[in-house]
């Protein structure tokens, strides 16, 4: 029955499906800022996930550290005769291969808890928006709640609690990310709602479920999507802020955001490489994830795509 | 509308009870005052002491129960850092922070807007494209690593900005006040702006999607069809179209910077609540962090609740939760 | 008036560059004062602003100030000479009925809170008015350590209070038979904010303090015409108001930023050792410490030879030198050893090689799983020096967890005894043996001792000497005492020193500073080159 439905459903196609590739090249065709940017996105991915391979040392070894190889200019060798392109810090730690471990650490905890806190969200929102009542009030108090509770006590009842850990940073900021996609989605969902066809959904006699994920769900997400690369950055620039305050990532494995702030107390002294070039880095990986993400974004969005 | 408003009343008061548990739980779990407030040379009955004369020798429900009919009464209770009621401790830093908050969201407004609209209505240009650049560079540089960088270049190194502090201030009203003062503006000014760079990127991606949706739409096409001249379309159509979601953003965000301009006040030493905030929560003085989130949670709400309305004005299909 | 001072510093500064000198010194502290009133707070920034204000009868380097010396009875009686000619600031002299007012509001509960000083009082029983000009203290115990914790007794004029006319009498209530007590608000408006020093109150508000001179100071009258005392607790906004201009002198510049200074014809910094041993404590118990695990289930710290070998892995050389740029001593002992009173004691040694042979006789050749906890927060450098340590036991062979986290959290913990092994300073500015008494001592309620025993450490020896030290009134005799006790710790090393603090000021470099050791900063140690 089911089956037979979706299959009267799917349009009879004219011509060909476009493979893949061919809708990847059509999007980024024509837009040379857009393909830069995805060649910098790929390659701070691989760089994060190869960075044991590729990296002059392992940052995260203390017996591997030496203070007395602290503080080099960029340029310099390590007592081992390792080579250090972008200096070293207080530690004896080679810049470059913290930044690389540190993409890893920093790309990790933004995106998953990026996707587990909109994922969450987006359902909550959905559910508010569909049922009503005493689940809305409850769900949208949660949001005013959680939007008054400083993340700072937050992530230090985390660390209180449980001890410090990379994984208690994805709890905070989880925690940090549902409450404006349940409020942006719940919003969209409800101005849905309004339109015939969950109507005649319901008159069908769909479940909820159904419903939700049928139809609500595919119509309300494109906000989302829309500010996903945003709240990535957000939660790269709120996991730097957490190190900053001294409950963020374990200081012996630094994330992009640590090292900035470690190199932050450095920068009035002319030591600018300690934490000018992680930063430059986190700058940059940004700017690469938005500049595919508004081309993915404009493509979608058909009045501008008229106009292309 | 009288019993929509009665409710969300009703609800508000939930959410001050359980905001008020979670920060005792949650204080309670993260330090201990005694631990805190006791020097090396305190001994083991010092402390004892001490603790009976805090409370918190109490098991957490009877201190929250006599905590809770003390605010009914309207008493808040003392600071144990400052051993002075929590309230006025809070409401004299209170202008400082809405002064730097205002001054913030109004350079938001006035650069990201403007800037925002032209980049939606020029999308092809290279200056759109610098801008696009820019916001997306501010967005994405930590608060606390901008903070410094600001103090750098404009304090130590053109030397052109104090660095820190509040600097002189006028009496308004028995007001604390540093906006009509040339040392107190001028001290005010690295804070706001390190506040307004996320705020204008924000306005300004804003403004562009707005405009770019809004230019697309019938009227407008009607608009431009019937020669009306393009400053007047601006004002009187287009602005008018996209302020809705600006305006209703800004309030968030003005909640936002009131209750959470932590890292920067505490980067540039600004006397005001968010400063007192994070010192609270580190030093262990659980009245003034149970106090000022109470003051908070009801300030969002109150916030939430003039949004809703907004909104059932202006989209009459919404219906009041 | 503030606007006054600021106005006068703005011209002085002005006139700098024309060889003028500025008569107000603006100083930039490290966290804020608490309160005017002296003692409901601790600290070292609102004790270095009281001392502006108020003195006590012993001074900062353990010498008479408003005394002239002070005889011993017995071993629990102790009378002090007053110094006579002195005047408070509303022009009352100072007299021993001051000292008596002094000691019964230092007891006092203001609101049922007790003063956090009042700790600082010890086993006193009573304190009698012998005439004008002297003062006896009476003690439950003997009680030697009274003549430096009388640093801490700021003296107040008792014309601040409503007292009856007539002699005061001591009660360890602070009641006293006085009426009324000075409240919080007369003391920030300035109307009780009476003490003699060199400096009067004009404002306290919101962590900024204004003072001005004392003309009619008993001693030297300061250089400084006035002194305006700002509080950035951010080290690097700190360090950039001085270079901005926006103050004078700060305290406590990181030992990064002062790197900057070389050369600088405009700035400069000063340093002075501290009296702060920076050390990790050790959960010795043969039980077993908490977050610390050996494969053979067995207690690794209670073995004084994993102590001595995690103490021989430490380069304190490397550290002292490389994270503080020379700016602290490598330590030998648990008190600085440049504190008056303490021991010789040979340096520490660094050999990784004796270390690694020293943990494998102690049976652990593969090392141990140790948690190691520091605060995150607390002390310049110290998760750095942290991460050193833990880059020096894990080339042992010790597996280091290194837990930091914000001193609330870490101070918690501590109390609650879950850390096994963690990173910690301590102050001595009540001489050589008040750390190990409280640290090292089993504990004893009558003579105050062992309160902050983490180390669960117990040895008679050393409580021999330890105790023997808490009753000695003659000086020399102490000393010996304090050595005993300092040899049989060191011996058995429940806690391992690491280095000395150094105490840092930045300023402009027309100023010399002559810095103090007990980490306050005052405008009596400033002065013009």
């Amino acid at each position: 029955m089911e089956t037979a439905v979706e299959h009267t459903m799917t349009p009879k196609p004219d011509k060909p499906e476009p493979t893949m590739w061919e809708r990847f090249r059509k999007v980024f065709k024509g837009h040379p800022m857009a393909i830069a940017g995805l060649i910098g996105v790929t390659l701070f991915i691989l760089t994060a996930v190869f960075a044991p391979f590729i990296a002059p040392q392992n940052p995260y070894d203390l017996a591997k550290l030496d203070i007395l190889d602290g503080l080099l200019p960029p340029g310099s060798r390590l007592y081992d005769g390792t080579y250090s392109a972008m200096g070293t810090d207080a530690l004896g730690r080679d810049i470059l291969s913290g930044v690389m471990y540190g993409l890893r650490i920093s790309l990790f905890v933004a995106f998953t808890a990026v996707l587990v806190g909109s994922t969450i969200g987006v359902l909550l929102g959905l559910l508010a928006a569909l049922r009503g009542g005493w689940v809305e009030t409850i769900i949208m108090r949660a949001v005013d709640l959680k939007i008054s509770f400083p993340g700072i006590l937050l992530a230090l009842m985390l660390l209180a609690i449980f001890g410090t850990g990379v994984d208690k940073v994805i709890y905070a900021l989880i925690i940090g990310a549902w409450a404006s996609k349940a409020r942006l989605v719940r919003a969209v969902a409800l101005s849905e709602m309004k339109k015939e066809y969950i109507d005649a959904a319901r008159l069908a006699g769909l479940s909820d479920f159904r419903i939700m994920t049928r139809f609500l769900l595919p119509n309300s997400i494109s906000p989302v999507l829309v500010v996903l690369p945003m709240s990535i950055s957000g939660a790269i620039g709120a996991e730097a802020t957490l190190s900053f305050l001294g409950v963020g990532v374990p200081i012996t494995e630094p994330s992009l955001g640590l090292l900035i702030a470690n190199g932050n107390d450095y920068l009035l002294s002319g030591k600018w490489w300690i934490s000018i070039f992680p930063g430059a880095v986190l700058v940059a990986m940004v700017l690469c994830i938005n500049v595919v993400s508004d081309r993915l974004r404009d493509h979608a969005n058909p009045y501008l795509r008229a106009k292309d | 509308m009288l019993s929509f408003v009665l409710r969300r009343l009703g609800q508000s008061g939930v959410l001050v009870l359980i905001m008020s548990i979670l920060v005792f739980v949650g204080m309670y779990v993260v330090s201990d005052p005694v631990a805190v407030l006791a020097s090396d040379d305190f001994t083991e009955e010092d402390r004892i002491a001490l603790a009976s004369e805090l409370g918190v020798d109490r098991p957490l429900m009877v201190q929250y129960f006599s905590f809770l009919s003390n605010m009914v009464r309207g008493d808040f209770g003392t600071s144990f850092v400052y051993n002075k009621p929590v309230l006025p401790l809070i409401v004299e830093r209170l202008p400082a922070t809405l002064e730097v908050a205002f001054l913030a969201i109004g350079i938001g407004l006035c650069v990201g807007v403007p800037l925002g609209i032209y980049s939606g209505l020029n999308r092809k240009r290279k200056s759109t494209k610098t801008i696009s650049f820019l916001t997306t560079v501010g967005y994405s540089i930590p608060n606390f690593w901008q903070a410094l960088l600001l103090i750098l270049v404009f304090a130590v190194w053109l030397k052109v900005l104090p660095a820190s502090g509040r600097g002189d201030t006028t009496m308004l009203f028995g007001i604390e006040l540093s906006f009509f003062n040339v040392d107190g503006l001028r001290h005010m000014l690295l804070p706001a702006i390190n506040l307004a760079i996320y705020k204008i990127c924000m306005q300004t991606r804003l403004a562009r999607s707005g405009t770019q949706e809004v230019m697309f739409q019938d009227y407008m096409t009607f608009a431009r069809a019937k020669g009306i001249p393009r400053p007047r379309l601006i004002r009187r159509h287009l602005l008018r179209n996209i302020m809705i979601p600006i305006v209703t953003i800004t309030g968030l965000e003005l909640g936002g910077l009131i209750a959470f301009s932590t890292v920067t006040e505490t980067v540039f030493s600004w006397p005001g609540i968010g400063k007192l905030l994070l010192d609270s929560i580190h030093h262990a003085d659980r009245p003034v962090v149970v106090a000022y989130l109470i003051l908070i949670v009801m300030m969002f709400v109150v916030i939430n609740f003039v949004v809703d309305v907004l909104y059932a004005l202006l989209d009459p299909r919404i219906r009041y939760t | 008036m503030k606007k006054t001072l600021t106005t006068l510093a703005a011209a002085a500064a002005l006139m700098v560059g024309g060889g003028a000198q500025a008569e107000v010194l603006r100083m930039a502290y490290s966290s804020a004062p608490r309160s005017v009133d002296p003692y409901p707070f601790g600290g070292a920034t609102t004790a270095g602003y009281k001392e502006h204000i108020y003195e006590a009868l012993v001074g900062h380097d353990d010498q008479p100030l408003l005394s002239t010396g002070w005889t011993w009875n017995s071993p629990t009686s102790l009378t002090v000479h007053l110094r006579e000619g002195v005047s408070f600031h509303n022009g009352e002299p100072f007299t021993a009925r001051d000292v008596v007012y002094s000691a019964c509001r230092m007891m006092f509960k203001i609101d049922d809170k007790r003063n956090l000083l009042t700790s600082s009082m010890g086993p006193l029983t009573d304190v009698v008015a012998e005439g004008d000009h002297a003062v006896r203290f009476e003690t439950k115990n003997p009680y030697p350590l009274w003549i430096q914790k009388m640093k801490f007794l700021s003296i107040l004029s008792a014309s601040g209070g409503d007292v009856p006319d007539g002699p005061i009498t001591y009660d360890a209530t602070g009641d006293c038979g006085i009426t009324a007590y000075p409240t919080r608000d007369d003391f920030e408006n300035g109307d009780a904010a009476i003490g003699t020093g060199p400096f009067k109150h004009v404002s306290f508000a919101k962590e900024f303090a204004v003072m001005e001179r004392n003309d009619d100071y008993w001693g030297e009258a300061s250089k400084w015409e006035g002194v305006e005392i700002s509080s950035v607790s951010n080290s690097g906004a700190r360090f950039a108001g001085l270079l901005a201009g926006d103050y004078d002198l700060i305290e406590n510049p990181t030992n990064e930023d002062i790197t900057a200074l070389d050369g600088d014809d405009d700035f400069d910094f000063s340093g002075k050792p501290a009296w702060r041993t920076m050390f990790v404590v050790l959960d010795v118990n043969a039980e077993g410490a908490p977050g610390v695990t050996a494969a053979d289930g067995s207690a690794p710290l209670a073995n004084a030879k994993v102590r001595h070998a995690m103490s021989l892995a430490i380069n304190r050389d490397a550290i002292t030198d490389r994270l503080f740029g020379g700016n602290a001593t490598p330590a030998n002992q648990y008190a600085p050893s440049y504190r008056a009173g303490a021991p010789e004691m040979p340096a520490l040694e660094y050999d990784a090689d004796k270390a690694k042979a020293l943990l494998a006789e102690a049976g652990y050749p593969d090392g141990f799983t140790l948690q190691f906890n520091a605060p995150s927060d607390r002390y310049p450098n110290g998760t750095r020096v942290a991460q050193a340590l833990a880059q020096y036991w894990s080339r042992i062979g010790i597996t280091v967890e290194l837990n930091t986290q914000p001193w609330s959290v870490f101070a918690k913990a501590r109390r609650a005894r879950e850390m096994g092994a963690f990173f910690y300073g301590w102050g001595h500015p009540q001489g050589p043996a008040q750390m190990i008494s409280f640290a090292f001592a089993t504990r004893d309620k009558d003579l105050g001792l062992g309160s902050s025993n983490y180390s669960n450490y117990s040895s008679e020896a050393f409580d021999a000497a330890i105790k023997a030290w808490a009753v000695e009134t003659d000086a020399a005799k102490a000393d010996e005492h304090v050595g005993n006790a300092m040899r049989a710790a060191m011996a058995d090393m429940p806690g391992i020193p690491v280095y000395y603090t150094h105490s840092l000021w930045a300023h402009r470099a027309d100023l010399t500073v002559d810095g103090r050791q007990d980490e306050r900063t005052s405008a009596f140690m400033v002065s013009y080159k």
